[in-house]
């Protein structure tokens, strides 16, 4: 490795941290929050066995679940168009980003609401709660405790993940290391750094959770 | 007043409770004893809904509620008239002592925070916990967790409190300080319906006894009467399984 690759290097930190900052972390926390509220709907769902909504959403993570997330991103983002929906590509892969995380995150939410003693639900009826406060005020806290490793497995996942967006033409932190490459040809070198920016977010990240894990132990 | 009347539940084909009735005054305390499976459980339970019975009627301070028909607002408004004291305590693991006693009172009626704070620590107090009000139920004994329990089920001052086998997941010393607890509680005044097998507690605590037996009620009697003479060979055998086992008196 000599001085013109380490200097090309530390100009080009920059560059790949921008679009990291800009896009593969916006990207990741909408269609994180999205995907968990979609999850969380989903579980219950399924757990409450709503007629026609549960075949509904078992449809749904069926198909999610089966099929490559290039695929679907292919589809709602070159083929919808095709029957009349336009999207741009950033809501496009919020699009298919979100529904990959309602998907599998509702199947760690859902069993870690049945992890948790229905004798905690009885209780709750018997303070007088409905169904909805027994399992917003009780039991979804501790099935939270129960979801927040795998969760943020997850969540990790996606940062990841969103390297995929770089297929419908977003500009992130993959794509921006393949345009300097291309001009200056250390691919290499180019690659290996976007993928220390990853390593670098998703670091960060493992460092929060065990941070969050050692506080939900603490307390009960 | 508490009043049942004629309370069925079957299981599939196995009849649980074959038309079960009983009045409960207010002030009063009433044990319900007899052999494992006999149903006691079921019966308390679909005393608070828990289970819905198949047949029969509660009397809730004079509001009536028919098991087939009631509506589920109704069932919400005849549990917070009640308590309910589980065999395994049921704390809400995610909560301290003091928050699993202001839960009924802050979420379910809307009293302020901090005068449910108020009525938690006089509740906790109470069962002597005035200094565990910011502990965990896992940071707890048996003892103390059920005491937790017992003060949140009479935080919001119920008409009847139901207690289920309250000492039979607690030792010896433990068991002591909960049955304790509840004499007192009975001392003032707290209308309580326990099932147990504790049988000094129910011969000294309780006015009356209800014996059970295969879903049916077999005897009812006051308390010291009950265990004086009892009436049916099945009361006195059971009552001599307590006697003769490791059952001190
Ligand atoms: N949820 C249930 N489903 C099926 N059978 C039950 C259920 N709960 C209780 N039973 C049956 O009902 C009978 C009475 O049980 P229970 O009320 O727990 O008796 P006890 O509390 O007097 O020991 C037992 O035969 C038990 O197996
Ligand atoms: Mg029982």
């Amino acid at each position: 490795m000599n001085e013109r690759i380490l200097q090309e290097l530390s100009d080009s930190f920059v560059k790949l941290l921008i679009p990291g900052i800009r896009v593969t972390i916006p990207l990741t926390a909408i269609s994180f929050s999205l995907g968990l509220i979609l999850a969380l709907t989903v579980a219950l769902i399924e757990i409450a066995r709503i007629p026609v909504l549960n075949q509904a959403v078992r449809c749904y993570v069926w198909i999610i679940r089966t099929t490559p997330m290039i695929v679907q991103l292919f589809v709602v983002y070159y083929g919808l168009p095709n029957v009349g929906i336009k999207l741009d590509a950033f809501p496009s892969a919020i699009l298919v980003f979100t529904l990959s995380v309602g998907a599998y995150c509702s199947e760690t939410i859902r069993a870690a609401i049945l992890s948790v003693s229905s004798g905690q639900m009885e209780a709750a009826y018997c303070v007088g709660m409905n169904y909805l406060q027994a399992m917003w005020h009780i039991v979804l806290p501790q099935a939270f405790r129960t979801a927040f490793p795998p969760l943020s497995n997850s969540l990790i996942g996606l940062v990841k993940d969103t390297s995929l967006a770089y297929s419908v033409a977003i500009v992130e932190i993959l794509a921006t290391a393949q345009r300097i490459a291309a001009r200056t040809y250390d691919y290499f070198w180019l690659y290996c750094e976007a993928g220390l920016i990853y390593m670098i977010i998703c670091t960060i990240l493992t460092f929060a959770q065990r941070k969050i894990e050692k506080k939900l132990e603490r307390t009960g | 007043m508490l009043q049942a009347t004629n309370i069925k539940k079957r299981f599939g084909d196995n009849e649980v409770l074959k038309g079960i009735s009983l009045t409960v005054r207010t002030g009063d305390v009433v044990s319900i004893v007899g052999p494992s499976g006999s149903g006691k459980t079921t019966l308390l339970r679909c005393m608070n809904f828990l289970e819905m019975a198949d047949e029969g009627e509660l009397n809730l301070d004079d509001k009536l509620y028919d098991v087939r028909k009631v509506r589920k607002n109704e069932i919400r408004e005849y549990r917070k008239k009640t308590g309910f004291v589980f065999q395994n305590y049921n704390l809400f693991a995610n909560k301290t002592a003091l928050g699993n006693v202001t839960a009924g009172l802050t979420i379910v009626r809307k009293v302020p925070a901090k005068q449910a704070e108020e009525i938690a620590a006089d509740a906790l107090t109470r069962v002597g916990l005035q200094d565990k009000m910011s502990f965990y139920p896992s940071q707890l004994s048996g003892g103390q967790q059920q005491r937790v329990s017992i003060a949140r089920a009479i935080a919001a001052d119920p008409s009847v409190v139901f207690f289920d086998e309250p000492t039979s997941a607690l030792d010896p010393e433990l068991t002591k300080e909960v049955l304790s607890v509840m004499k007192k509680l009975a001392d003032e005044g707290t209308t309580m319906v326990v099932v147990t097998h504790e049988m000094q507690f129910a011969r000294n605590v309780s006015d009356r006894v209800i014996f059970m037996e295969d879903g049916t009620v077999l005897e009812e009697a006051a308390a010291e009467e009950f265990f004086r003479n009892p009436q049916s060979e099945r009361s006195v055998r059971f009552l001599e399984s307590f006697s003769v086992g490791a059952e001190p008196g």
